[in-house]
C-alpha cells in the first residue's frame, strides 16, 4: 500500500464545513493524531534505548568500583600475599597426583583385605537400613523417662528380632567373604540391635586385618610414602609465615573498608604497614628457598616406579612439572622486592581484570574477583554445542519438509515443530532436570558406549544437557527460517535444473540449497542468538560450576558442567545489595550480552540483504 | 477503545504508589532457616495467635540485610552473623540492627551411600572442598574424580563453611553451585562421587550417608563440640514490636523450641 | 493366477539404479532427521502427560482435581508410623493425625512448595499477563497503525524496523536487568514520603512526584514483559492492517472521511480481530517468560491471593466516599504487590526441591497445567485466525 498513496487533494469535509475544524495550541486534531502515533512507533527505539542507558546507570560504576576495589586488595596487601600463595596453589596439584600414586600402589596390597571389610559393612548398613523402623521404635521405648513395661520392651525387642533376621534373610551373599565367613556375619547380624553398642566379631576381625594390611603396605611402600610426606610438609613453614602476613593484610583491608564507609574515621597508615610487610621479604626468601630445597630433595627420594603403570606415570608427571613449579617460585621471590603497594591500578588493567579474568569469586572473605572468561566459555560452549546439533536437524528437516514431503507430511510436521516454540523454556529445563538427565547418565554407562570420550560421565546436569535442550528450542526458530530461505528461491532455478536432466537430488543440494545459502547461514545465527541469550534451561540445567572447562579432556569436555552469563545473572542478582560492586558487575555482565545480541542480529541482516541482492 | 485503554494505563500509572500496608510479617533469608524451619514456627504461631500472614522467601542469608535495609522485610533470617561491612550500612542511615540467636544449626557433610569413605579429617575436608585432593584414592575411597557441591554464594552455610571448614580459603574451581540444601541432597543421592554439605535437618536425604568428622558423628547433644556447628540468628530493624516481637518471642518459647528440635536444630538454651 | 504383478513379473520394472539407490536413500536420512524432531517433542509432551495428567484428572465425579486447581501451594507433611506406613497431611491436619497416631507416631517429614494447589501462581501469571498484553497492544497496535497507515517509506521506518528487529533478539534476562532498572527502582510514584534514593523529587503541593519504582509488583513485571512482546504484536497488527483491502481505505477516503476517520472505521474494525487473535501468540510468550519476571515480580511463596489484604478495618460510621476509596485501593493493591506466577513457582520446585514420589506430584502437575494452558492459548490463536481468514476473505 506504499506503492499507493491515497491521491492529494483536500477531503471535501475539509472544504465544505471548514468553519468546523478546530485547532488547539495551533495543531489540529489530525496532525495530533498523527504525531500521536508517530510517537508511539518510537516505542521500540525509545526501549532500546531506555535498556541501554538503565544497563549503563546501574553498571557503568562498576570500574570506578572495581578499580578501588582491586586498588584496596594492592595497598592493603593482599596482592603482595597472592604473589607467593598463588604459584605455591600448585603445590597442593603435585601432591594430589603424588598421593593418587601413593594410594594406587598401596592399593595393590590392601585391595583384597578392604573389598572384604567394606563389603562386610555394606551389609550391615544394609540390615540397619531394612529394619529402620523397628530400631528407632526400640531406641525410644528405651529413652523413655517412666520406663515401660517389660512386656512392651520385649515385644519391641522381638519385632526387631524378627524384622533384622529377615532382613539378613534376604541379603546376598558377598562373593569377597568365604562362605564360612558368610554365614557368620549372617548370624552375628541377625543378632544386630541398638542396644549393644560393640561391632560383629567378624566386622572388627576384618577391620583390624585391613589395619594390619594397610601397614604392611606402608612398609614394602616405605620410600614412596616417606617422600610423599616429606613432599607434602614441605611449604609447612613457608605457610606458617604467609599465614601471619594474610592476617595482617586482612585486618588492614578491614582498616581501610571502616576508612570508606565511615568519613570521619582516621586515615589508615597504609604505607607503613606495607613496610612491615615488606620487611619480611629476606624471611620469606629464605623460606622459599628452604621449601625449593625439600621438595628437590623429596622428589630425588621418590623411587623410579611404583605399584603400578598409573601409578608410575603419575610419578613420572610430578617429576616433569615440579622443576617448572620451582622455577614459578624462584621468579615470584624475585619479584617481592619489586611490588610497590602504592602503584596505581590504571583503569586499562581493571577492564582487562574483568574481560580477561579467569576467575569469578563472590562473596569471599580475601578478595572479590570478577573475571568474566568462565562466564563466558561456558556460555559460548554450550550455544556452540547446541548450534552444532540443531543445525543439521533443522536444516535436513526444513529440506524435507520443503521439497521432498507430501501435503499431509507437512500438515502432520509442521504444527508439531512450531509447536516447540510455544514450551516455555522453564519447562524444557525442568525436562532436563527431571528426565534427560538421567537418561543420558544412564546411556553414557552402557558398556558398549564405552569408546565415546567423557563416557561414563558423573553429573547429571552438565553441558551436553543442557546443549540438547536448548537446540531443541532454536529448532522452530531456524527450521522455519531455513524454509523461508528455500520458498525464496526463484521458481525458475528448479524448472532449468529439471529441464537439464538432473534428479530431484541434484536440484535440491546443487540449486536449491546452494542457492538459499545465506539465508540458511542467517537462520543459523539467529538461532545462535537465541541460545546464547536463553537463562532458565542453563540455569537449571549446565550446572553452575564457576570454572573455565577443562579442555585437557579432549571432546569430553562437553560433559563437564559450566556456568553461563545468563545463568550468573539469574542467579545472583536477587541475592546482592543494590549498588554493591557484584551488583554494578552483573549489570557489566548485562550489558555485554545486550551488545552480543545486537551484534548476532546485526551479522545474521548482513546476511540477510546479501542473499537479497544475490536474488535479484 | 482506544481512549478506554488511554484512561485504564493512565490510571494505573497514576494511582501505582498505593503505598504497601504493612499487614502481613515479611521475612527474608537463609535458606537453612527458611526452607524449613522458619515456615513450621509461622505456622504453629499462626495457629497459637491466629489472624497473621506471612510472607517468606529463603534465597540466602545475605538477602536478610538486603531486605532489612530497603525495609522490604520485618525479619531478616541469618545463618551467619552480619558481616562488618553490612552493618556498617545499617549505621550509616542510623538504624540499629537488633540480633536475636534462635539456634544452632550443625552442618553435616554427606557422601553417596556406596562410597567407602565414611571418615574424613578436618585437614582433608579443607583440602577437598580447596580443590587439593582431587581424587577419591587420596583419602582412602575408590579411585573417581571428585564433585563438590557446595550451596550459592548469597548462602550463610556457604560462608560460614569458608569459616568453619576451610580456614577462610576460597572454594576449589570444581564446585557446583547449588540452590538449595535439598539439591545437594539430591544431587550427592545421585552420584557415587559427590560430596556435599548440609544442614542436619536435611542430612537424612535417600541415597546419601553421614561421615564422620575425626571419627565424631554429629550430635544434638553436644553440638558446639562438633566442628562445624554454628549459631544462627534472626535480625530485625530497630526493637522489635507488636506482631514481630511476639513472634519472635515465640521462637524462645518452650512450643517454638520443640518446633526447633523437631526440624532438626538444637535451640539456644540446650546448645552445650 | 494373481493379476497383481510382482517386482520379478513386471517387465517395466527395472532393476533400481545406483542413483535411485542413493535417492531413496538420502530421503530416508532426511526424513529420520525430520522425524527424530517429532518424535522427540512428542516424547517430550506425552513424558509430562503421562505424569501430570494424573495429578490433575480424576478418574470419579467431578474427574478433575479440585484442589489442585482452587488452594494455594504449601508444606506437604508426609506422617510416617511404626509400622512403616505413611500418609499424606496438609498443615491444617497435621496435629490431629499425630495426636490419632499417638505412640505408633514416626517421623513427620515436610516438603515444602508440594501441598495445597496452584491457584496462587496461576492467578499471578493471569494478572502479569492482563497488564503485559494491554500495554503491548496499547503501544504495539499505535506503532503499528502509524507503520501500516501513516509512514511513508523513509529513514525513520526503517530505524524503527530495526529497532523492532534488535528488540525481538534482547535475551530476556536483559529484559529482566531493564525492568528491575526502569521499573522497580526508578519509575514516577506519587507519594507523600519520598525515599532517599529517589531519582528525582517533583514537589506538587499535595504530594510528591518521586522517581524512586514501584518496587517489585505485578506492575513492574507487566510493563517488563510488555517490551518483552512488543515485537510480536507490532509485526502481528501490521500484518493483519495490510491485510484489509486498500478499497475500503479509498471509499471512506472518498466519502470525505478524515484520516483518522477512516483509520477509525473503516480499518481498525476489520483488522481488529485478526489483531486480537494474533496477540493471543504474545499471551502465551507472556506467561512463559520467566526471566523477566524473576526480579521485578515474582515471589517463591505467598500465603495469599492478591485480594485477600487485610486493610485497617474502617471505623463504624465510615462515609460512602471512604469505603468507596478502600475497595478502590484494594483493587490497586492488586497490582502493586508481588504474585507468586506459574514459571517461577515451577523453577522454584525444580531447583529448590527434591524429586522424589510427592515433589514430583507438584511439580509434574504444575508443568502439565502450565503447559496445557500455553498450548491451549497457541493453538487457540492458529484455529482462530484459520476461521477469521475464512470469513474475511476480500
Amino acid at each position: 500500500m506504499h506503492d499507493a498513496p491515497p491521491p492529494e487533494r483536500t477531503p471535501l469535509s475539509t472544504l465544505l464545513l471548514k468553519s468546523q475544524r478546530r485547532t488547539f495550541l495551533g495543531v489540529d486534531k489530525q496532525k495530533a493524531i498523527r504525531s500521536f502515533f508517530a510517537l508511539n512507533s518510537s516505542a521500540a527505539i525509545i526501549v532500546l534505548a531506555l535498556i541501554m542507558i538503565f544497563l549503563l546507570r546501574e553498571g557503568v560504576d562498576f570500574l570506578p568500583t572495581y578499580r578501588r576495589e582491586l586498588t584496596t586488595y594492592r595497598k592493603a596487601g593482599l596482592e603482595f600475599c597472592d604473589l607467593i600463595s598463588r604459584p605455591l596453589a600448585k603445590h597442593q596439584q603435585l601432591c594430589s597426583r603424588l598421593r593418587r600414586a601413593m594410594s594406587a600402589s598401596l592399593n595393590t596390597i590392601t585391595q583384597p583385605a578392604r573389598l572384604r571389610r567394606d563389603a562386610a559393612y555394606q551389609q550391615m548398613r544394609e540390615v540397619e537400613e531394612q529394619t529402620r523402623l523397628q530400631r528407632a521404635v526400640l531406641t525410644n521405648q528405651l529413652a523413655l523417662i517412666p520406663a515401660p513395661t517389660p512386656e512392651k520392651l520385649s515385644a519391641a525387642r522381638l519385632e526387631l528380632r524378627e524384622a533384622t533376621r529377615a532382613a539378613v534373610n534376604r541379603l546376598p551373599a558377598t562373593p569377597f567373604l568365604t562362605p564360612a565367613e558368610n554365614k557368620q556375619l549372617k548370624r552375628e547380624l541377625s543378632l544386630l540391635s541398638p542396644e549393644t553398642a560393640e561391632l560383629p566379631v567378624v566386622l572388627s576381625l576384618l577391620s583390624s586385618a585391613y589395619i594390619r594390611v594397610d601397614q604392611e603396605a606402608h612398609q614394602s611402600f616405605k620410600p614412596i610414602v616417606e617422600a610423599v610426606e616429606m613432599f607434602e610438609t614441605a611449604p609447612d613453614s613457608l605457610h606458617e609465615l604467609l599465614d601471619g602476613l594474610k592476617k595482617q593484610a586482612r585486618a588492614t583491608k578491614e582498616l581501610a573498608l571502616a576508612e570508606y564507609a565511615a568519613a570521619n574515621h582516621k586515615p589508615v597508615d597504609f604505607s607503613g604497614r606495607a613496610a612491615q610487610m615488606t620487611s619480611q621479604i629476606p624471611e620469606i626468601s629464605a623460606r622459599i628457598a628452604g621449601y625449593i630445597s625439600l621438595a628437590e630433595k623429596a622428589s630425588s627420594a621418590l623411587p623410579d616406579r611404583a605399584g603400578t603403570a598409573e601409578a608410575t606415570e603419575l610419578l613420572q608427571e610430578v617429576r616433569e612439572l615440579l622443576p617448572i613449579h620451582l622455577g614459578e617460585m624462584k621468579s615470584a621471590a624475585k619479584l617481592l622486592p619489586e611490588w610497590r603497594h602504592d602503584k596505581r591500578v590504571t583503569y586499562f588493567q581493571v577492564v582487562v581484570a574483568f574481560f580477561f579474568g579467569d576467575a569469578w569469586i563472590t562473596n569471599s572473605s580475601w578478595q572479590d574477583f570478577f573475571g568474566f572468561v568462565p562466564l563466558l566459555a561456558g556460555s559460548v560452549l554450550i550455544a556452540l554445542i547446541a548450534v552444532l546439533i540443531a543445525t543439521p536437524l533443522s536444516v535436513l528437516a526444513a529440506i524435507y519438509t520443503n521439497q521432498f514431503a507430501g501435503a499431509r507430511e507437512q500438515d502432520f510436521i509442521k504444527p508439531i515443530i512450531e509447536f516447540i516454540q510455544a514450551i516455555p523454556s522453564v519447562v524444557l529445563g525442568f525436562i532436563g532436570i527431571s528426565l534427560l538427565g538421567d537418561v543420558i547418565k544412564d546411556v553414557s554407562e552402557w558398556s558398549w558406549l564405552q569408546w565415546v570420550p567423557g563416557f561414563p560421565i558423573q553429573e547429571r546436569l552438565n553441558m551436553f544437557n543442557a546443549a540438547c535442550l536448548l537446540a531443541l528450542m532454536a529448532l522452530p526458530t531456524m527450521y522455519s527460517l531455513t524454509e523461508d530461505a528455500l520458498n525464496n528461491v526463484p521458481r525458475a532455478y528448479i524448472d532449468a535444473s529439471d529441464a537439464l536432466g538432473a534428479t530431484k537430488l541434484q536440484t535440491v543440494f546443487r540449486v536449491v540449497v546452494p542457492a538459499a545459502r545465506s539465508g540458511i547461514a542467517a537462520a543459523v545465527l539467529l538461532g545462535l542468538g537465541r541460545v546464547i541469550g536463553e537463562t532458565m534451561v542453563v540455569l537449571l540445567v549446565a550446572g553452575n560450576r564457576i570454572a573455565i572447562p577443562d579442555f585437557s579432556a579432549g571432546p569430553g569436555v562437553i560433559f563437564q558442567p559450566a556456568h553461563t552469563l545468563t545463568g550468573i545473572i539469574a542467579q545472583e542478582l536477587g541475592e546482592v545489595s543494590r549498588g554493591s560492586s557484584h551488583w554494578q558487575a552483573l549489570f557489566m555482565v548485562g550489558i555485554v550480552l545486550f551488545v552480543i545480541s545486537l551484534l548476532v542480529n546485526w551479522c545474521a541482516r548482513a546476511f540477510v540483504r546479501r542473499f537479497e541482492l544475490s536474488k535479484s | 477503545m482506544l481512549s478506554r485503554w488511554i484512561i485504564s494505563t493512565l490510571t494505573c500509572l497514576l494511582v501505582a504508589p498505593a503505598i504497601m500496608a504493612q499487614s502481613t510479617l515479611r521475612i527474608r533469608g537463609s535458606d537453612t532457616l527458611g526452607a524449613k524451619l522458619l515456615p513450621q514456627l509461622a505456622e504453629a504461631f499462626k495457629k497459637q495467635a491466629g489472624k497473621v500472614s506471612f510472607d517468606i522467601a529463603a534465597e540466602g542469608s545475605s538477602t536478610a540485610f538486603t531486605n532489612l535495609a530497603s525495609g522490604t522485610a520485618e525479619i531478616g533470617m541469618s545463618s551467619r552473623k552480619v558481616k562488618p561491612e553490612e552493618g556498617a550500612e545499617f549505621r550509616a542511615k542510623g538504624r540499629d540492627l537488633q540480633e536475636f540467636e534462635i539456634a544452632w544449626d550443625v552442618i553435616v557433610l554427606v557422601v553417596n551411600k556406596n562410597n567407602p569413605v565414611s571418615d574424613l579429617k578436618k585437614k582433608q575436608v579443607l583440602q577437598i572442598f580447596t580443590g587439593d585432593i582431587q581424587d577419591w584414592s587420596e583419602v582412602g575411597g575408590t579411585p573417581g574424580q571428585i564433585s563438590i557441591y557446595t550451596r550459592n554464594t548469597s548462602s550463610g552455610t556457604y560462608k560460614d563453611f569458608m569459616g568453619l571448614a576451610m580456614r577462610d580459603r576460597e572454594y576449589g574451581a570444581n564446585s557446583q553451585k547449588m540452590a538449595g540444601n535439598e539439591q545437594i541432597a539430591a544431587e550427592v543421592g545421585a552420584n557415587p562421587n559427590g560430596i556435599g554439605y548440609l544442614g542436619l535437618a536435611y542430612a537424612h536425604a535417600p541415597g546419601t550417608k553421614i561421615v564422620s568428622i575425626d571419627g565424631a558423628l554429629p550430635s544434638t547433644a553436644e553440638v558446639k563440640k562438633y566442628p562445624y556447628a554454628r549459631p544462627t540468628f534472626l535480625y530485625t530493624n530497630g526493637t522489635p514490636t507488636g506482631t514481630t516481637k511476639s513472634f519472635i518471642d515465640f521462637c524462645h518459647s518452650p512450643p517454638g523450641e520443640a518446633i526447633i528440635t523437631k526440624v532438626g536444630f538444637v535451640p539456644k538454651s540446650r546448645a552445650k | 493366477m494373481s493379476l497383481k504383478p510382482t517386482a520379478g513379473s513386471n517387465p517395466f520394472l527395472g532393476a533400481k539404479s545406483r542413483i535411485e539407490r542413493r535417492e531413496t536413500m538420502v530421503r530416508w536420512l532426511l526424513r529420520l532427521c525430520t522425524f527424530f524432531i517429532v518424535a522427540a517433542t512428542l516424547g517430550i509432551l506425552a513424558h509430562i502427560f503421562i505424569k501430570g495428567a494424573p495429578v490433575v484428572f480424576r478418574s470419579s465425579w467431578p474427574f478433575i482435581n479440585t484442589t489442585f486447581l482452587t488452594e494455594l501451594p504449601s508444606t506437604l507433611h508426609v506422617i510416617e508410623d511404626v509400622k512403616g506406613h505413611r500418609q499424606e497431611v496438609d498443615v491444617t491436619h497435621v496435629d490431629e493425625v499425630k495426636a490419632a497416631l499417638g505412640a505408633d507416631f514416626h517421623a513427620d517429614t515436610t516438603i515444602a512448595y508440594s501441598g495445597g494447589g496452584i491457584l496462587g501462581p496461576i492467578v499471578g501469571t493471569a494478572l502479569l499477563v492482563f497488564v503485559s498484553i494491554s500495554v503491548a497492544l496499547f503501544l504495539g497496535v499505535s506503532c503499528a497503525i502509524y507503520l501500516s497507515e501513516y509512514a511513508s517509506k523513509g529513514k525513520r521506518v526503517e530505524m524503527i524496523r530495526l529497532a523492532i528487529l534488535n528488540l525481538a533478539g534482547v535475551p530476556s534476562v536483559v529484559f529482566g536487568l531493564f525492568g528491575l532498572g526502569a521499573f522497580v527502582l526508578t519509575a514516577p510514584v506519587l507519594t507523600d514520603l519520598p525515599l532517599e534514593r529517589s531519582l528525582l523529587k517533583i514537589p506538587l503541593g499535595f504530594s510528591y512526584l518521586s522517581f524512586q519504582g514501584w518496587d517489585t509488583c505485578v506492575l513492574s513485571g507487566g510493563f517488563t514483559l510488555a517490551f518483552v512482546i512488543l515485537p510480536v504484536i507490532i509485526t502481528a497488527s501490521e500484518q493483519c492492517l495490510q491485510a484489509v483491502p486498500q478499497g475500503f481505505r479509498e471509499t471512506s477516503m472518498a466519502l470525505g472521511a478524515t484520516r483518522w476517520q477512516t483509520i477509525r472505521y473503516s480499518v481498525l474494525p476489520f483488522a481488529m480481530p485478526g489483531i486480537l487473535t494474533s496477540s493471543i501468540l504474545g499471551i502465551a510468550r507472556a506467561a512463559g517468560e520467566t526471566a523477566p519476571i524473576m526480579f521485578t515480580a515474582a515471589l517463591a511463596f505467598k500465603d495469599k491471593l492478591p485480594w485477600q489484604k487485610d486493610l485497617p478495618p474502617l471505623p463504624a460510621d465510615a462515609g460512602l466516599f471512604a469505603q468507596w476509596e478502600q475497595s478502590i485501593g484494594r483493587f490497586l493493591g492488586i497490582f502493586t504487590e508481588s504474585v507468586q506466577a506459574l514459571p517461577y513457582h515451577i523453577y522454584t520446585i525444580a531447583a529448590k526441591i527434591p524429586q522424589n514420589e510427592y515433589s514430583e506430584r507438584a511439580q509434574y502437575g504444575s508443568v502439565f497445567i502450565f503447559l496445557v494452558l500455553v498450548a491451549a492459548l497457541a493453538a487457540g490463536s492458529v484455529l482462530l485466525r484459520r476461521h477469521l481468514r475464512a470469513k474475511f476473505r476480500w
